[in-house]
């Protein structure tokens, strides 16, 4: 892990992360962050998608993570989320609260989204895992409290797959549907990894892919950094209930690298 | 046939399951458990604490290898179950495989099949926190270069006359609050003392269920669980905590705290629970 390449946000803009952290009294970081619901976002239940919760989820609960095992920071292992609903007004309100610090085995953040524009409504719960690290050359101290706003937002038309050029391929032998997105700046965290965000995205449009929309549930294991791509997303119908179930796995194409396994159902 | 296996003591949860496990040197493994009445929902499904307990155990064992020679947490566990013919259905069997093995996290996937027929039905992933191992930690000493066959059933073992919920304790003390409480002894204790990473599985299932039955207006069963481990069971009894995320007539989901109350009412696990109608 190499020195911060940049303030972190950049992602953020495609949702319009705005974030900021909270006293509650407690001595832990709380993180509160909004995001509004747009057609950028929306996914076929009529609200924010899956992905952009995820994002959000991620989003919040990594800073939240990460002021927690200062100076140390933190990357995120496994991320659940659970929908309580699909149609949100917006904008999402997420609140990331730290629900367990281990000496050696990371962080654990509890991240609650509301819907403000629907009298504060539940939109689903979130649990982000996330693994303590050093970085060797050091993590920059934020200056805390700390509030980031995601700036103007990308100029796009279309939803986030459009925007993040997210593209069908033909599935290998054994999967059902498998989408690709090309790695840029972009799409990369501070440490030059594909963000959280970006490959909980691929979770949701290679689900769409697979005509698994609307996820109402998904949990996604981060394994290996994704650094070179294009990162291809690979989703397997494993059986129904009243909506399909998937098993995804996202390789690095161009590392030949497994880098993230996710799960995932509709109602 | 398979010798048992030393541990658990002759009561225990991992013995009336009568699970039987299979680790081969290509770091792939298998698990089965029969499904006597007792290990079935009231529809004939599996119930969800059996199936929880059988994917936990497969990946202890497979992780722990894994992560040698340090020892193991387990930091979290997804389990999605799939509808099936109950009838066709005399064994569930785990097949498990390594995702991950790294300097901090071991992450592991199972696949579950119908026994016989091989139908698919469900999947899991875990994850495992690598920690220095404690001089206390019992040995676990395999050739890696062998394949390992253990059964945990002995004589008199089963669930043929009993159900898992019963021999585990459970016990519902507010049904539409979802309280439930789990008691802590050596039936669910674990090699290192504290309740079974499975057990909580049975316990968050029947406070879902306990809860979404009456959100929903309807039996309802446990198809879907996600449980993040925060700290050990050690003392008992343990106490769940039930928050109703979304409920219809057909389905809903709730999320299960566990704490326990023995131990300055500290959460242990925070887990979330979908259930079906």
């Amino acid at each position: 892990m190499s020195a911060p390449r940049a303030d972190g946000r950049q992602f953020g803009r495609y949702i319009g992360m705005r974030l900021c952290e909270v006293d509650d009294g407690t001595g832990s970081p709380v993180i509160e962050a909004w995001s509004p619901v747009n057609d950028l976002v929306r996914g076929p239940g009529g609200g924010m998608s899956a992905g952009a919760l995820l994002t959000l989820a991620d989003g919040a609960g990594g800073l939240c993570g990460g002021l927690a095992v200062l100076p140390r920071w933190v990357v995120s292992t496994n991320l659940m989320l659970r929908m309580a609903r699909l149609d949100h007004v917006g904008p999402v309100h997420a609140r990331a609260r730290v629900l367990r610090v281990g000496r050696r085995s990371g962080v654990v953040t509890g991240i609650e989204l509301r819907d403000e524009g629907n009298a504060d409504a539940l939109v689903g719960e979130a649990v982000l895992t996330s693994a303590a690290l050093e970085p060797p050359e050091g993590m920059p101290l934020p200056t805390r409290p700390i509030a980031i706003d995601p700036g103007p937002p990308p100029e796009i038309e279309g939803t986030l797959r459009d925007a993040l050029r997210i593209y069908d391929v033909d599935p290998p032998d054994g999967y059902d549907a498998a989408v690709r997105l090309d790695v840029t700046d972009e799409v990369r965290n501070p440490w030059g990894i594909v963000h959280g965000g970006a490959t909980a995205l691929l979770v949701d449009a290679v689900a769409d892919a697979a005509q698994a929309s609307a996820l109402t549930e998904a949990v996604v294991h981060f394994l290996h950094p994704g650094r070179v791509g294009p990162i291809e997303a690979r989703a397997r119908i494993v059986g129904r209930h009243a909506g399909p179930m998937i098993r995804v796995d996202l390789v690095d194409a161009g590392a030949d690298r497994h880098v993230a396994l996710a799960s995932a159902r509709t109602v | 046939m398979a010798e048992p296996a030393a541990y658990p003591p002759d009561r225990h949860l991992l013995r009336d399951l009568r699970l039987e496990a299979e680790h081969r040197p290509d770091g792939t493994s298998s698990a089965w458990i029969p499904l006597p009445a007792g290990a079935r929902t009231a529809t004939g499904a599996p119930v969800m604490g059996a199936v929880t307990t059988l994917v936990d155990a497969l990946g202890g064992g497979m992780a722990l290898p894994a992560a040698h020679p340090n020892w193991i947490a387990t930091a979290d566990l997804t389990l999605h179950l799939l509808p099936g013919n109950a009838d066709a259905v005399d064994v569930i069997e785990a097949r498990g495989k390594v995702a991950r093995s790294g300097r901090t996290t071991v992450v592991l996937e199972v696949e579950l099949f119908d026994v016989p027929g091989d139908a698919p039905r469900g999947m899991a992933t875990m994850t495992f926190s690598v920690i220095p191992r404690r001089v206390e930690a019992p040995v676990w000493d395999r050739d890696p270069e062998a394949v390992h066959r253990m059964t945990l059933a002995i004589p008199g073992s089963g669930l043929d006359d009993i159900h898992l919920h019963d021999a585990l304790g459970l016990r519902v003390v507010d049904a539409a609050a979802g309280v439930v409480e789990l008691p802590i002894e050596d039936y669910t204790r674990n090699s290192f003392g504290a309740a079974q990473g499975g057990a909580f599985g049975a316990l968050a299932a029947t406070a879902a269920e306990a809860a979404l039955t009456e959100a929903c207006g309807a039996p309802v069963e446990a198809v879907d669980l996600h449980l993040t481990y925060l700290e050990l069971g050690k003392v008992g009894p343990l106490r769940t905590k039930a928050t109703v995320l979304r409920a219809s007539p057909a389905e809903g989901a709730a999320r299960i705290e566990i704490f326990d109350t023995g131990a300055d009412d500290v959460l242990t696990t925070w887990a979330t629970v979908a259930c079906v109608a």
